[in-house]
């Protein structure tokens, strides 16, 4: 199974994403089954490589039998296997949510068999993207999978119509600038070691000199992914798209992408860079600027009256808080890091599945519309809920576990850089507070406004279709079950994590 | 202390979590969802009094452990301090079940059903928060408390309402986050943060970063113990229906707060440490403070309910005053207080209530008359006020005159005036009600008792108290508890138990 599976993890998205327009073309009835036993297939896979590499060590796979530092090879730790795992169980999620179809306008695009064809297979692109990034140990193949999945984002981005395209065309353009920034950095990288292996280039860059070459690509590489982690301030793209990409994309898109850049960023940095001086004062930097982007991105969500804008603004915090502990680097921080990467992928799928939602059939995005809807779909709401005060960090769901660790490594820490990330994470828990409450409040003890209530076409049914309304309620149980079985994650991942760097740092002359 | 492993513990707080889908889902036949209500309250009630026994002799009950975070378990241990509140909650939630029925009858009001799943989720929170074993727990449950009495509060649903939930969630939820950023940091200095008699904290530290850390872990309980300055969410969440406030008062939130101060003061920094950090005094001085201050707020306050909510401010500032002084007989005295203001004060909820829902009034200066066209209500009232002001055989007496013999130990004179003081003020804005209600004249056309499911929890309450005066060790054997936790928490602090300081 160790021989099959990680060849399999990444091939059957990309071959799927080919296959599946194929079929929409030719039997149009089957596209949604297939699409979806794919989607099945590769968390399965990813499932089994966290179970086999928990059980019996990480796996090294060479692609076609080249082994590194010559071919590419692949790389299942925990670690890895644990972003798989949330990539292609989010996938499987959004892969249900598509059959809702593109919103705001239900009927225009998407229409026909093909068009969803179409976006089945761009799902699949961007899930094949996606894990790939995740398990390359070559720098250069991970900026072929960044690529893959950032063209498979922005056709879904974009296939939204009207705002959406203009959205499109932005993170088009600043994800653009981060491969290209990142390319430059690993030529640099190569040009210094003659290698583009991650083992490799960690063995060799000991014995590079620390001259600004080094810098450079040092910079340059965490310049890129930070745009693609929307690292406040290169945020710039994110709330546009998040809020524009058509629901069952956003749901996804909003959950695991910029996560999967944070997790190369602390593939490089963390542990691959970590050993150079440009490296270490990159992540203090990253630290601080983690700080800033909680404050301001919770300080902005606050001040959104739109609910779905409000959720992207409180994705760069979220971000900010990932890569405060990337920053710091301790086991603690780590484990906090992937927690909330977790925490936060499974709280913000649910969230936009429901937001975008509920945009869509009640007409609107401002807190207001959604006064009243406890009444009308109590148990749909008591998900979002559940979302929502995991967003906060509420006990026991999943994201307060998150905080905590985050927290602690924080103080463990200590210094000016984890006083401040104590404050900063204590602080967006508050605006945090704030405004998901106002939603929640709305939605629970708020009735219509009256002339909503006459003009309104609502009608008194469900608020959300069943391929959004699954999805909203399954995660919600996972938030919660993330919460409380939590160990078993932190005994498989974090040891794995520590004999990594630490096996790095053993092989430095 | 001998820990038996056991599943009660989990049986009492998961009765009321347990029965909250089901309330739910019976929303159509109310009888059924009331039943839900009082099964979960007699299974809390049989788990808190099948471990009594054990906590007397010494020993505690002690769920299996759910490991959550690193040293730091979900679990729940029943200690004679949280088994004195667990008992407590589960007499009280019993008696405010059977007035809620009647109160939201009589008034018609809507939502009954997620009033009493929610309530359910209340008193499970307050469970956990008694029963909590370390830090982490004591947050999950005081957390979901918050939550849990939110609907309860914002109840009414108007925009004015809402504005007050509001207040209510900024206080406890911020508080809960300062909170959260001291348990973490008092967890990375003493792994597992278990309470423990007498503390755990000794050493861990500098004192600079344990006064700070004292600071944030007051502030966090101290906002729902409604302690000055942090009281002000108290007096605006009385827009909720009358039961509620009640609860609120006597068992769950402001009660859990000064709960989890004499956690605080005896279990995670113990009286020596706070000695030697010199915040006894302090946090003292801020609680007579409060209870002054309260006291006299009261006075002018001609609105029922929030004239009874000023009362709480200050009576559970004796619970803080208590755990500041931290002689085994305050503490004892401030452990039994829990019990006594629980059921004085949930009688005087209750009065309150049955005047509004049979009269509508809800201020004072309108209730002449009254005493007379509602005889029971307002003689279980008097109970409750006497109690209150610390009268001789009722048990506001008893928790007041050991807290003041435990103030002499630790030679601070000045308590007992302000216990006497604080007496005569409760006299003085307790009196007056009574006054008005019995001698004034008043409207008294088509005015009477309400119905039983309001007019038996009073009358009950009240006679409870009475037999506690009288024996505070009857029934549920609340005294000895008091006495028990107090004597763990001294055992480690030999030197209070000759009284004098170094």
């Amino acid at each position: 199974m160790r021989d099959v599976l990680p060849g399999l993890l990444v091939a059957l998205p990309l071959v799927g994403a080919a296959l599946v327009p194929l079929l929409a073309a030719l039997f149009r009835r089957t596209t949604r089954a297939a699409a979806l036993a794919l989607h099945a297939a590769i968390f399965a896979a990813a499932l089994g490589l966290f179970w086999s590499a928990a059980v019996a060590g990480p796996i090294r796979y060479a692609v076609g039998g080249w082994p590194g530092p010559w071919g590419i090879e692949l790389w299942f730790d925990g670690l890895s296997t644990l972003i798989a795992v949330l990539v292609a169980g989010m996938a499987c999620f959004a892969s249900f949510a598509q059959t809702f179809g593109p919103d705001p306008d239900r009927t225009a695009p998407g229409s026909t068999p093909l068009r969803e064809g179409l976006l089945r297979g761009a799902l699949l692109l961007l899930v094949g993207g996606l894990l790939g990034i995740v398990a390359t140990r070559d720098v250069f193949n991970l900026f072929v999978f960044l690529e893959i999945s950032s063209l498979a984002a922005y056709t879904l981005v974009a296939s939204g119509g009207g705002r959406s395209t203009v959205a499109a065309f932005r993170y088009l353009l600043a994800g653009t600038a981060a491969g290209s920034l990142y390319l430059f950095g690993v030529g640099f990288l190569y040009a210094l070691t003659g290698t583009l292996n991650m083992d490799d280039l960690a063995a060799r860059l000991p014995s590079v000199e620390a001259d600004a070459a080094l810098t450079v690509a040092v910079v340059l590489i965490a310049v890129g992914l930070s745009i693609k982690a929307a690292l406040f301030p290169l945020h710039g793209w994110l709330p546009d798209t998040y809020v524009y990409t058509p629901t069952p994309a956003a749901g996804f898109i909003a959950a695991v992408m910029a996560k999967v850049s944070a997790y190369a960023l602390l593939r490089l940095l963390g542990e691959v860079l970590a050993g150079t001086d440009a490296g270490a004062v990159v992540l203090e930097i990253m630290i601080w600027l983690g700080v800033a982007g909680v404050v301001a991105g919770g300080v902005l969500a606050v001040a959104q009256r739109a609910v779905t804008r409000m959720l992207a603004w409180s994705s760069i915090s979220a971000m900010g808080m990932i890569l405060i502990g990337v920053g710091m680097g301790s086991a603690l921080a780590i484990t906090g890091a992937l927690f909330h990467m977790a925490a936060h992928a499974l709280a913000k799928g649910c969230l936009f599945f429901g937001a975008g939602g509920i945009r869509a059939l009640e007409d609107g995005d401002e807190v207001d519309r959604w006064a009243g809807l406890g009444s009308r779909a109590p148990w749909t709401l008591a998900a979002l809920t559940v979302a929502g005060l995991s967003m906060i960090g509420i006990p026991p769901t999943a994201g307060f576990f998150s905080k905590y660790y985050l927290l602690s490594a924080s103080i463990t820490a200590g210094g000016p850089a984890g006083i401040a990330a104590f404050a900063a994470i204590i602080l967006s828990s508050l605006l945090a507070t704030v405004y998901f409450l106002r939603v929640l409040e709305a939605a629970w003890f708020r009735a219509p406004a009256e002339a909503e209530r006459a003009s309104s076409a609502a009608p008194a049914g469900p608020v959300l279709p069943r391929p959004l309304a699954l999805p909203v309620v399954g995660l919600a149980l996972l938030i919660v079950l993330t919460g409380i079985f939590a160990r078993p994650f932190e005994r498989h991942v974090l040891p794995d994590w520590e004999t990594g760097t630490a096996r790095i740092a053993a092989e430095a002359p | 202390m001998t820990e038996i492993v056991s599943l009660r513990p989990l049986l009492a707080v998961g009765a009321g979590l347990a029965v909250v889908l089901p309330i739910l889902l019976s929303g159509r036949r109310p009888a059924l969802r009331e039943g839900w209500t009082f099964l979960a309250g007699a299974v809390q009630l049989g788990a808190a009094l099948s471990m009594l026994p054990a906590a007397l002799a010494g020993a505690a009950h002690v769920s299996p452990a759910l490991p959550l975070l690193p040293g730091m378990p979900l679990q729940f241990r029943a200690d004679p301090l949280g088994l004195l509140f667990l008992t407590l909650s589960s007499i009280l939630w019993l008696a405010t079940s059977s007035y809620s029925v009647g109160y939201l009858r009589s008034l018609g009001l809507k939502h009954q059903t997620g009033y009493f799943a929610a309530f359910a989720a209340a008193v499970a929170a307050a469970a956990g928060v008694a029963l909590a074993a370390n830090l982490l727990t004591f947050l999950i449950a005081y957390e979901v408390l918050t939550l849990a009495t939110w609907p309860l509060v914002v109840h009414k649903r108007t925009s004015g309402v809402l504005g007050s939930g509001r207040s209510y969630l900024a206080y406890t939820l911020i508080a809960g986050q300062l909170l959260l950023g001291a348990v973490v940091w008092a967890g990375t200095l003493a792994p597992g943060a278990q309470f423990t008699p007498g503390g755990f904290l000794a050493g861990a530290a500098s004192d600079g970063v344990l006064r700070v850390l004292f600071v944030l872990l007051l502030v966090g309980v101290g906002s729902k113990a409604a302690v000055f300055p942090l009281h002000g969410w108290l007096p605006a969440a009385m827009v909720a229906p009358t039961p509620v406030s009640a609860l609120l008062h006597a068992v769950a939130v402001v009660k859990a707060g000064a709960f989890g101060v004499l956690r605080l003061t005896g279990w995670v920094f113990g009286p020596d440490l706070m000695h030697d950090l010199g915040l006894s005094l302090p946090l003292a001085l801020l609680a007579a403070g409060t209870i002054l201050m309260a006291s006299l707020r009261a006075l002018g306050e001609d609105h029922f309910k929030r004239r009874l909510a000023y009362s709480t401010i200050s009576q559970l500032s004796y619970i803080v005053l208590g755990g500041a002084i931290g002689t085994p007989l305050a503490l004892a005295g401030a452990a039994f207080h829990i019990v006594a203001h629980g059921f004085l004060k949930i009688t005087l909820f209750f009065c309150a209530g049955s005047v509004y829902a049979a009269t509508g009034r809800e201020h004072i200066s309108q209730l002449g008359g009254l005493g007379r066209a509602m005889p029971f209500t307002f003689a279980a009232f008097g109970v409750g006020a006497l109690g209150m002001a610390g009268v001789p055989l009722l048990p506001g007496f008893i928790s007041k005159w050991n807290l003041a013999l435990g103030a002499l130990d630790d030679h601070q004179v000045w308590v007992v005036a302000v216990l006497v003081l604080s007496g005569l003020l409760n006299l003085a804005y307790y009196l007056p009600i009574l006054r008005v209600a019995v001698f004034e004249p008043g409207d008294r056309r088509d005015v009477g008792e309400p119905s039983a499911w309001l007019v038996a929890p009073p009358v009950f309450a009240a006679l409870a108290a009475i037999v506690l005066g009288l024996n505070p060790d009857a029934g549920a054997r609340f005294w000895s508890l008091a006495e028990s936790a107090a004597q763990s928490v001294a055992a480690h602090a030999p030197e209070f138990l000759t009284g004098g300081l170094p």
